[in-house]
């Protein structure tokens, strides 16, 4: 099998994404700074898994753990953990005043019941 | 409009990495339909759409769209599909790929997702320059004067409009160099 069928590339892609976003950066600048190609950061965009040193460099650049987006490896959690995950990390946000941080834990929290598939009985 | 300081070197710089994965000649112009293929960037002519749709060529709806197009991005999230206007001449269908692929290789944003007026002609004027790079790099336009190359010879050679060639010649200081 593999390895390559196991990584959620795009879901890092969307995490990178997001650091270029908060960073206020372009990804010429990314490009620059990390010395990924633009090739490979434009086939990241359509999906594709970039190779292990643009991997390695991007991850350190954007502070982002590679290893969560391999989802076999990562452990299964049920609803209520992550949601406590998630209130945890509104919680440590020094950003966030204690009004701030009970609406968006609200507002989680009712997206996810809205979205979330139920699991089959019996599992 | 003012590019940020190193733009245009960096577009110099990604479009001769590009050439070199891609492997083309020095002296030879990028195909663009194999550039947006390296890039995993599927791409579909208005013809092959209509075709799909069922719809005819001639209605006046079509026909408007055909007016109007000349190549766009469609986006699903981040995953881009080119679709262009194969009623175009080959230069100008060039032109077209190449501005599309630019916005591409620059990962622009698609236009409705919130950004100021200001940054979306930004993102425009530095597609339109980049997009120019992929058509023909400085260097190239450099040879083309200092072989004192004719302009039909040069069109033909790299797939340009007669505008595009005065256009690369003029911004990069090769027309200075030419006598043509």
């Amino acid at each position: 099998m593999s390895n390559k069928q196991e990584f959620d590339a795009g879901g890092f892609y969307s995490a990178l994404e997001r650091s270029v976003r908060d960073r206020k950066v372009t990804w010429k600048e990314v490009s620059i700074d990390t010395s990924v190609s633009q090739t490979t950061l434009t086939r990241m965009g359509q999906g594709r898994q970039p190779d292990a040193a643009s991997l390695a460099a991007l991850s350190a650049w954007a502070g982002i753990n590679p290893a969560n987006y391999v989802p076999r490896l990562l452990p299964r959690n049920t609803g209520e953990q992550t949601l406590e995950k998630v209130a945890l990390l509104f919680r440590q946000d020094s950003q966030l005043s204690d009004d701030a941080r009970r609406k968006l834990e609200a507002i989680v929290e009712s997206a996810y019941k809205a979205l979330k598939v139920e699991a089959p009985k019996g599992t | 409009m003012k590019f940020a300081r190193g733009f245009k070197t960096h577009c110099e710089r990604a479009v001769t990495v590009l050439r070199a994965e891609l492997e083309v000649d020095d002296e030879a112009p990028i195909d663009m339909h194999s550039l947006a293929t390296h890039l995993y960037i599927p791409v579909h002519s208005l013809a092959t759409l209509l075709i799909t749709s069922g719809h005819s060529r001639s209605h006046p709806k079509v026909d408007e769209i055909y007016c109007k197009v000349s190549a766009l991005t469609v986006f699903d999230g981040t995953f881009r599909t080119i679709i262009y206007n194969d009623e175009h001449p080959s230069t100008r269908h060039r032109s077209n790929m190449a501005h599309e692929l630019a916005h591409a290789l620059l990962q622009h944003p698609p236009r409705d997702s919130g950004l100021a007026a200001h940054q979306e002609e930004m993102h425009e004027a530095e597609a339109g320059w980049m997009g120019g790079v992929l058509m023909l790099t400085a260097g190239q336009a450099r040879r083309i004067a200092g072989s004192r190359m004719n302009r039909t010879a040069a069109e033909t050679q790299y797939q340009l409009s007669p505008e595009m060639l005065r256009f690369r010649l003029n911004v990069t200081g090769a027309a200075r160099l030419a006598f043509m």
